[in-house]
């Protein structure tokens, strides 16, 4: 079928029944109203032509100006003058210089005048439709805005007509109406529809490996729960029952997680939330409060599960050992999401010391506790130097090569396995012990590079809340001058998962590094609260977009746009840029062609341990969809 | 005076010139009824095809319609002799609506957001076949719709020009330009193949 059997079809009937009704219905309808004015003795009034339109004998111009002025449209009619070759000056209705802004009769028109009367942006426009329209003797149509001469702008929309006079084109002729509420309206359905496909799902809730809601979203499902109906918290702590081989890549560490995960959710109701708490420790909150025995049976059935089930880690079977702390809480309880998932951890690892699969708290710690074994354990970690420091590459997109590294920090945990530090920095930053986690990173990490050959430049991180202490300029001065560091081969990241809580501190931390010529970037750029005001005022030179603005970026037009003007942005700053979590040879061209000036991530490369990955290495190959670790949802 | 008086006894009384008279006019009124009705009857629907073709708003065209057709009505007697009295009407209705209805007209005619898409493979009655074609129409700028309809139901380029106000040359574009996008439209919505094989000029002559 195509149109011309559609238009036949449409057309072939003989009108309906339904539709002769209707017509005569409105014949009937008319005639009575006629007769009805015939008996009453009232004039129907008539402010129509009466001229037979098909027989009306004036030159066209004329004519089309009438039915203009007929149908309320304005018009301008040039006509064409000495063999058609040049126009005459134009000529406009009442009704087409009232759109203007001008009372009839109050402008005569030039063709410059008219070009004047025309928004600047407009006016070639509008020339160049009338002129093609002439050109090709073919009608055309132009929308534009006009300044009134109170300033207010219009819009305009004109058919543009071609004239003739015994069939030799002889004027051109624009007519058209004020559309001004129509183009906003127009305007705004466009704007909505954008907004409608740049609007994106938070990618932040849910955990890239496990697809679980991330430790952020997590708390605060449980700070919601005990601002509401209380519940219950499931911790549970899983560890390898056996040591993993040495050979045990990355990727088989996130396969195991990810099939932890999946059994996870399989085992709990679809009704409750699960999420990642921290490095092999799941968190599961269960509703409601009074029905603690329900919760303890859940974490027993968990536990159970873990235990029986047999994993397998590239192609090798594998258990794991589990043990979980339920913590649950009354509805108003004073202690917050996270201090709720500090306290299930704590009774995880009490449950994991004691050798009790399940370890119950009928009520929250107490703050003071709490408090004291969270600073307690940074403490420990950094005076027994629980730590050990990884390198990332970053490699510059402007010539090729890795050029820079970023210092990652790596938490052992009670079984002796390095793990991702983001739910340790979480505590310590939360608990104002990071500034001594942040030194120890900055001590080691100087050192290290110290006894390098410092070809590469290092990116060390530390903590915007760090930044308040007044103490931490001399000891960084002091570190780069104890371990020979080139100060130039530094950059200090300043990651803004917590507030700058001491502005003034961190302006001249800031300013006092580069004095001594180390380098300043912001980290996770565009998710903490690092605001713009940040580059306007902190004398930063690198800005590291964060991961979720990049690993969808090639299919997200809302990143692209992000990304391309953020690049935009920090260049005409003085700024340079980097892109985290860049995951695939696409990514790479595309923030090249974007201007990005590094890009760090799987795609460029694994974080590695120090000593190995500081010599000159060449680019590791590996190509793998998962995240490094991830505190974005941290806030 | 008996030759006035003659005279004027030869002559109708007053009274009776005016009887005669209103005679006169009822009998013509009762011809211009008849007339008009049939009139209404048949150009009705032509007359609403070609209006709705570049407004989507139907009520919009009838009331618009309907004060066309009294005021044809009143001057019926004069109207009548117009070359196409229909003509005249859908000029008068066409104006009334421009002046009362512009916004509305092109706001919806060009929404792009309810297209509708997906079409049935093949449309099986003309009821469907008109609603579809309808839909398309409202979708072109309006006075290329109009320009088509027209055309579709076999008035000339000069009539179509001298009724909806356009220049003559207009005409021939406006018409060929709606038969583009119409069947760029037909494809997208996935009519594309002819059932009937093509006859010689049978799918474009007017009826």
């Amino acid at each position: 079928m195509d149109l011309d059997d559609i238009l036949a079809l449409a057309e072939a009937a003989e009108p309906g029944p339904l539709e002769n009704a209707r017509a005569r219905r409105v014949a009937r309808t008319v005639q009575a109203e006629y007769d009805r004015s015939l008996t009453d003795r009232y004039e129907i009034l008539v402010d129509t032509d009466l001229v037979d339109p098909l027989t009306a004998n004036t030159d066209e111009a004329t004519r089309i100006a009438r039915a203009a002025q007929l149908a309320k449209r304005g018009a301008i009619i040039w006509r064409a003058t000495g063999s058609g070759k040049s126009m005459s000056i134009p000529a406009w209705s009442d009704e087409m210089a009232t759109i203007f802004g001008y009372a009839p009769g109050t402008l005569r028109l030039t063709p410059d005048r008219l070009l004047e009367l025309i928004h600047p942006a407009d006016a070639r426009a509008f020339q160049s439709s009338v002129e093609r329209a002439w050109r090709r003797s073919h009608p055309n149509e132009v929308t534009f805005r006009v300044i009134q001469p109170s300033g207010n702008v219009r819009y305009v929309h004109c058919d543009i007509e071609i004239l003739t006079t015994d069939g030799e084109p002889s004027g051109i002729s624009a007519t058209g109406v004020d559309v001004t509420a129509l183009e906003l309206a127009r305007q705004e359905r466009r704007r909505l529809a954008t907004r409608e496909a740049m609007l994106c799902a938070d990618l932040a809730a849910a955990d890239a490996v496990t697809g679980l809601p991330t430790r952020g979203f997590l708390t605060d499902e449980v700070d919601r729960a005990r601002r509401t109906s209380g519940g219950a918290l499931i911790v549970v702590a899983t560890e390898p029952a056996t040591r993993l081989s040495k050979t045990t890549t990355d990727e088989d560490r996130d396969q195991l997680t990810s099939e932890v995960a999946g059994l996870l959710r399989t085992i709990a109701d679809s009704g409750l939330t699960c999420g990642l708490v921290g490095p092999g420790l799941w968190g599961v909150l269960a509703f409601p409060p009074q029905d603690c025995p329900a919760a303890t049976e859940l974490a027993q059935l968990l536990v159970d599960k873990l235990r029986s089930n047999l994993f397998s880690v590239n192609q090798e079977a594998l258990r794991l050992n589990a043990w979980a702390g339920v913590v649950s809480f009354a509805s108003g309880t004073a202690a917050s999401g996270f201090d709720l998932l500090i306290d299930g951890e704590h009774a995880a690892r009490d449950a994991a010391r004691k050798g009790t699969p399940v370890n119950v708290l009928d009520r929250p710690a107490k703050d003071e506790e709490r408090a004291s074994r969270c600073r307690s354990r940074v403490q420990h970690a950094v005076t027994t130097d629980r730590f050990a420091l990884y390198a990332q590459p970053l490699v510059d997109l402007g010539i090729n090569e890795v050029t820079r590294h970023e210092i990652l920090l790596r938490v052992r945990g009670d079984n002796g396995e390095l793990a991702a530090p983001w739910a340790f920095l979480d505590m310590a930053e939360r608990v104002g012990e990071i500034l001594s986690v942040d030194k120890w990173v900055i001590d080691h990490a100087l050192e290290l590079i110290g006894q390098g050959v410092q070809t590469s430049h290092y990116q060390v991180n530390i903590s915007g809340k760090s930044l308040a202490d007044p103490g931490l300029l001399t000891f960084v001065t002091d570190a780069i001058r104890r371990h020979r560091v080139k100060p130039e081969c530094l950059t200090f990241e300043i990651t803004e998962t917590a507030l700058i809580e001491n502005r003034n501190e961190a302006l001249a931390f800031a300013t006092g590094v580069r004095e001594i010529g180390c380098h300043l970037a912001l980290d996770d750029f565009g998710t903490g609260y690092a605001g713009l005001a940040y580059l306007k005022y902190l004398p930063v030179d690198l800005v590291k977009i964060d991961g979720v603005f990049i690993v969808d970026i090639c299919r997200s037009p809302t990143d692209q746009a992000v990304v391309s003007k953020l690049v935009e942005l920090c260049h005409e700053l003085g700024i340079r840029v980097a892109a985290e979590y860049v995951q695939d040879d696409e990514t790479v061209e595309l923030l090249r062609q974007y201007g990005v000036d590094f890009a760090q991530g799987y795609r460029i490369g694994r974080p590695e341990p120090i000593a190995a990955s500081l010599q000159p290495a060449e680019n590791t190959i590996e190509f793998e969809i998962h995240f490094p670790e991830r505190r974005t949802a941290m806030g | 005076m008996s030759v006035v008086d003659g005279s004027a006894a030869l002559l109708p009384e007053p009274a009776d010139e005016e009887a005669a008279q209103q005679a006169d006019d009822a009998r013509l009124k009762e011809i211009y009824d008849e007339e008009f009705g049939t009139f209404s009857v048949q150009s009705y629907r032509i007359a609403e095809g070609i209006l709705r073709a570049g407004w989507r708003d139907h009520e919009a065209v009838k009331d618009a319609l309907q004060t066309a057709y009294l005021h044809g009505r009143v001057h019926w007697p004069k109207i009548r002799s117009y070359t196409k009295p229909i003509a005249w009407i859908i000029t008068t209705a066409r104006n009334r609506l421009l002046k009362e209805h512009d916004r509305g007209r092109r706001e919806t005619a060009t929404a792009p957001e309810d297209l509708p898409t997906g079409a049935q493979p093949s449309l099986a009655d003309t009821w469907e076949a008109q609603e579809t074609y309808r839909g398309w129409l409202q979708q072109l700028p309006p006075r290329h719709a109009e320009v088509f309809q027209m055309s579709r139901h076999g008035f000339s380029n000069e009539e179509i020009a001298r009724t909806l106000g356009l220049a003559d040359t207009s005409v021939r574009h406006y018409k060929a330009a709606a038969n583009r996008q119409l069947r760029q439209l037909a494809e997208q919505a996935g009519y594309k193949d002819s059932d009937s094989r093509r006859r010689p000029g049978g799918a474009h002559g007017s009826r």
